[in-house]
């Protein structure tokens, strides 16, 4: 009881202590911070609670948009230097069927093959005539119902140029539907009339080939074939050396492999080690 | 023809009045009025708040009350206006940094004055022994003599007396009279119990009486 009554009394003694106290310490000069410290705390306060701008809040995504867009962007630009028009990709597969046949042509055995072509020819030049006579009708039946028709509109020269659009797409469609009739029947084919230029292929006089240097022969040979290029010659050359391999082998089989070759390619000159 | 100065404000003034952007001068002026008084009255607690959540215009208001108070307790503590500065610099950024920090559940002045006494803790912390306050105070009040010349002697042995105080009941003694925070309060900033504290302005007060009588 005594203690809190004295702990009382010390704190009111203190309390009037401070008090006095107090009073004596307002009395001393006030300082102030100066004015260039108040600024720079102020700036500190006023940066620290600067918002930043919504986009930078996210700036990853910005980013990766940005990079998305650049690779795609590229992405699209590669793939069209790639890709050619589409009016030359359509060329492109035309030529590319042609090429196709004569490669199925090749793979099959030398004798069929050169009957193929010779077949392939005649329905170019039979389709070629029933497309110029039936242009304006894309499909083959269309063509038969209107021949009639067609023979009039025939009369007429200047409606041809336009009609040479029809006679490509015409072309494809009469190939692949005479391929299958013309093949049925051999006989057939020798009575159809065909363009001799587009039939035949010339064969060089052996005679005159015999005189020629074998180089030049060869060339002139694959320069009269149609169709045949450079990758036929070389085929028939690798058949050639390997019949002088057997011949040099001692195996008999180059003879009748030889005479294989002859009927296959007749008037293909022969180099010197198999013209005896 | 001869103006004063009294002629152009009037004629400004009804130029002004005259103008068509008037209302919404008139609107802005109020509202920038009411505004100034809303802060004037906020605690604060309200202040810091409003600050922590981005208003600028707070922390203004918030510097203005308390930035003699805690100014005078850095220069107080150790009498020499450059360290002075860099404390007091360094104990607002460290209020800015931990605005986020504050719970408006204590009072603002605590929570202010205990980062300033911890800063100023770090502070002696990083002192050399050499470099104790007391000689960094004694040698300061040697090095300006033409200052307790003009100062009032008793105000001088004041100022000396408490700069000869030990440093917690410096301390202690300060938060006190600069601040005005109550015993509990300063307790709270100062980490220690409330008799310590009692205790501790005991002594610095019989130690200033003595230093006064003599």
């Amino acid at each position: 009881m005594s203690n809190s009554h004295s702990n009382g009394e010390n704190d009111k003694s203190l309390n009037e202590s401070l008090d006095k106290l107090g009073r004596a310490y307002n009395s001393l000069p006030h300082d102030e911070p100066p004015e260039l410290l108040d600024q720079a705390i102020l700036n500190s306060a006023r940066r620290a609670v600067e918002k930043k701008p919504h986009w930078m809040k996210f700036g990853w995504l910005h980013g990766l948009t940005t990079a998305a867009v650049f690779v795609l962007a590229l992405s699209i630009i590669l793939n069209q230097r790639e890709q050619p028009p589409l009016y030359e990709s359509s060329i492109r597969d035309n030529e590319l069927t042609g090429l196709q046949r004569e490669k199925v042509a090749k793979k099959q055995s030398p004798a069929v093959q050169s009957d193929d072509v010779r077949m392939e020819l005649k329905e170019k030049s039979e389709i070629r005539q029933d497309v110029l006579r039936d242009a304006p009708v894309p499909s083959a039946q269309e063509s038969e119902v209107s021949q009639t028709a067609s023979e009039d509109r025939a009369a007429e020269p200047a409606a041809e140029a336009p009609r040479a659009i029809h006679v490509q797409d015409g072309l494809q469609a009469k190939t692949d539907n005479a391929d299958k009739d013309v093949r049925s029947n051999e006989a057939v084919i020798d009575e159809v009339q065909v363009d001799e230029a587009d039939l035949i292929v010339e064969t060089p006089d052996p005679a005159l080939l015999s005189r020629q240097s074998r180089p030049a022969a060869v060339a002139e040979y694959a320069s009269g074939e149609v169709g045949a290029g450079a990758e036929t010659d070389s085929d028939k050359e690798k058949i050639l050396q390997d019949i002088i391999r057997l011949k040099q082998s001692g195996d008999k089989a180059w003879i009748t492999r030889l005479e294989t070759f002859k009927q296959n390619y007749p008037g293909y000159p022969l180099p010197e080690e198999l013209s005896d | 023809m001869h103006f004063s100065r009294k002629d152009y404000l009037h004629r400004a003034l009804l130029r002004i009045s005259e103008s068509p952007a008037f209302p919404l001068i008139l609107l802005g002026a109020f509202f920038q009025i009411s505004y100034a008084a809303f802060m004037l009255e906020m605690s604060d607690e309200k202040l810091m708040r409003r600050y922590a959540k981005g208003d600028a215009k707070a922390f203004d208001q918030l510097y203005a009350r308390h930035r003699a108070p805690l100014y005078r307790y850095f220069i107080r503590q150790v009498n020499n206006p450059a360290t002075a500065n860099d404390l007091y610099q360094g104990a607002w950024e460290k209020i800015i940094k931990a605005r986020g920090s504050y719970r408006p559940a204590s009072p603002f002045k605590v929570w202010m004055y205990r980062i300033a006494h911890n800063h100023l803790v770090d502070h002696y912390r990083r002192m050399r022994p050499e470099d104790s306050v007391e000689a960094d105070t004694l040698s300061d009040n040697r090095s300006d003599p033409s200052r307790s010349v003009i100062d009032n002697e008793q105000n001088e042995l004041l100022r000396v007396g408490i700069t000869s105080l030990p440093v917690e009941q410096r301390n202690t003694l300060l938060l006190q009279l600069e601040t005005g925070l109550k015993i509990e309060e300063i307790a709270r900033v100062t980490g220690v119990g409330r008799e310590t504290v009692k205790s501790r302005l005991r002594y610095a007060v019989n130690y200033l009486k003595r230093s006064l009588v003599e």
